[in-house]
């Protein structure tokens, strides 16, 4: 992937790309640099247009549920008396063991593809 | 997987004590901190960033919830076919005030895997708590379709816009919500509220108005037996609140009149069995001085020992 500079970046890091898109979002690990290309361990999944953000600015936050607990709140911890109330929450559902089925609802939701496995889920360490 | 706070849980384990199976599921922010449509002294209030506050709908408040006059809310409509399993799960996410959920026409356990955890219809929630709250079967213990709320038990923060619709759909709705799995024929509901052999306990209930001590003198509202009417707006009898006391299993019907000089009244009833259509207390416009005798309400195994009844005609006055 071309960049207009990688004097920011070095071998290993973990980059994000498109960092100002939701769906198409992504994260690799950079194999190598040359010029101004960064080559990653894995291939990108999506297309990205010129100017879109590259960047190692993120965190990436790994979670097991290993219990049915239900929901839990997370929320920024910076400035929430503000941040709060301008909606920077959300919520983690732990549900009860689920079936490897796509469910959907019509008209006002979006389709929710629901998978349980004990299986890797990541390839990164 | 993508987010969506209005989901379909597809599952064969348990999600509470008294359920297993397969799930609607909607999660609701309660939030406070919004000037937008704060009410007073109030922070402001929301449910997942939206709001249907009660003075922008206008018209009369006797219609104030009704969707075939204003349309729906625009806060989240919970969609589920009669007999469905709903979770609703609530977490506060807001920074300074205590809040409380309120779920007319069915009952949740605050502590769902707890089986001494007794029914109830209304939950307290904190800054940062959270509670999954599992309803057996959309439509109650009643089993019957309609439009029911849900909304802030803090008065105020209902007039702000907090509150929404648990919509159950019976066959004959022409919705076409995914099935559940095992719920592929959906439910007949019931034919009244009352089971055929139940008992009945019909009660003669006018609102009035009279002079209250707990408003230094001034001239409140009250609900009193007809027999005791004049006793009580007269000054002979002291006013006190109405209990009417009745045995589970019991087909209750309340014959209300409106004594007030002015402003509609009603008679809601949490905790007891009721057909929504008729019986909620909400949609019932009873402005002149005439006898509603629709109200029915039915005394399940899962009412509480109290239940408390108020109007909801105009509910923040």
């Amino acid at each position: 992937m071309a960049l207009g500079s990688a004097d920011r970046f070095q071998p290993s890091a973990l980059v994000g790309v498109g960092m100002d898109q939701d769906r198409t979002f992504e994260a690799r690990r950079i194999r190598a640099i040359e010029n101004n290309s960064l080559t990653f361990e894995e291939p990108l999944k999506f297309d990205h247009d010129r100017g879109e953000i590259v960047s190692t600015e993120f965190v990436w936050y790994r979670w097991f549920p290993d219990v049915q607990f239900g929901t839990a709140y997370f929320h920024d911890h910076v400035a929430g008396l503000t941040s709060w109330r301008h909606g920077l929450f959300g919520a983690l559902i732990a549900e009860p063991p689920m079936l490897p089925i796509t469910t959907q609802r019509p008209a006002r939701s979006c389709p929710a593809n629901l998978w349980w496995t004990s299986g890797p889920i990541s390839p990164f360490p | 997987m993508s987010s969506e706070p209005l989901v379909d849980i597809r599952t064969n384990q348990p999600v509470s004590v008294d359920l297993t199976g397969s799930f609607r599921e909607a999660v609701l922010f309660i939030q406070d901190d919004n000037p937008l449509t704060n009410v007073g002294l109030s922070s402001g209030s929301a449910y997942n960033l939206r709001v249907e506050p009660l003075e922008r709908r206008g018209g009369v408040p006797s219609e104030l919830f009704n969707s075939r006059v204003h349309g729906d809310p625009e806060t989240p409509i919970i969609e589920a076919n009669l007999g469905d399993t709903v979770v609703i799960r609530g977490l506060v996410a807001a920074t300074n005030d205590v809040h409380t959920l309120h779920l007319d026409g069915h009952w949740f356990r605050t502590e769902t895997f707890s089986a001494t955890s007794p029914p109830t219809n209304n939950v307290h929630i904190g800054i940062s708590e959270r509670y999954d709250l599992t309803i057996a079967a959309a439509g109650g213990p009643q089993n019957m379709p309609g439009d029911y709320l849900y909304y802030s038990g803090r008065s105020f923060k209902l007039e702000e816009g907090s509150w929404g619709i648990l919509r159950v759909n019976g066959p004959d709705a022409g919705i076409s919500l995914q099935n559940l799995p095992g719920r592929e024929n959906l439910m007949e509901p019931a034919a009244s509220v009352c089971p055929a052999d139940s008992p009945s306990r019909e009660f003669a209930v006018s609102a009035v108005e009279t002079s209250l001590d707990m408003l230094g003198g001034e001239t409140g509202k009250i609900y009193v037996l007809d027999h005791q009417k004049n006793a009580i707006t007269s000054g002979v009898a002291e006013p006190e609140p109405l209990v009417l006391s009745v045995n589970v299993g019991d087909c209750v019907t309340v014959k209300l009149t409106n004594g007030t000089l002015a402003g509609p009244v009603s008679f809601h009833a949490d905790m007891l069995a009721y057909d929504p259509a008729d019986s909620m207390g909400k949609t019932s416009d009873l402005t002149k001085r005439r006898a509603l005798t629709k109200p029915s309400l039915w005394v399940s195994p899962e009412s509480t020992r109290s239940t408390l009844t108020r109007r909801l005609a105009r509910p923040w006055h």
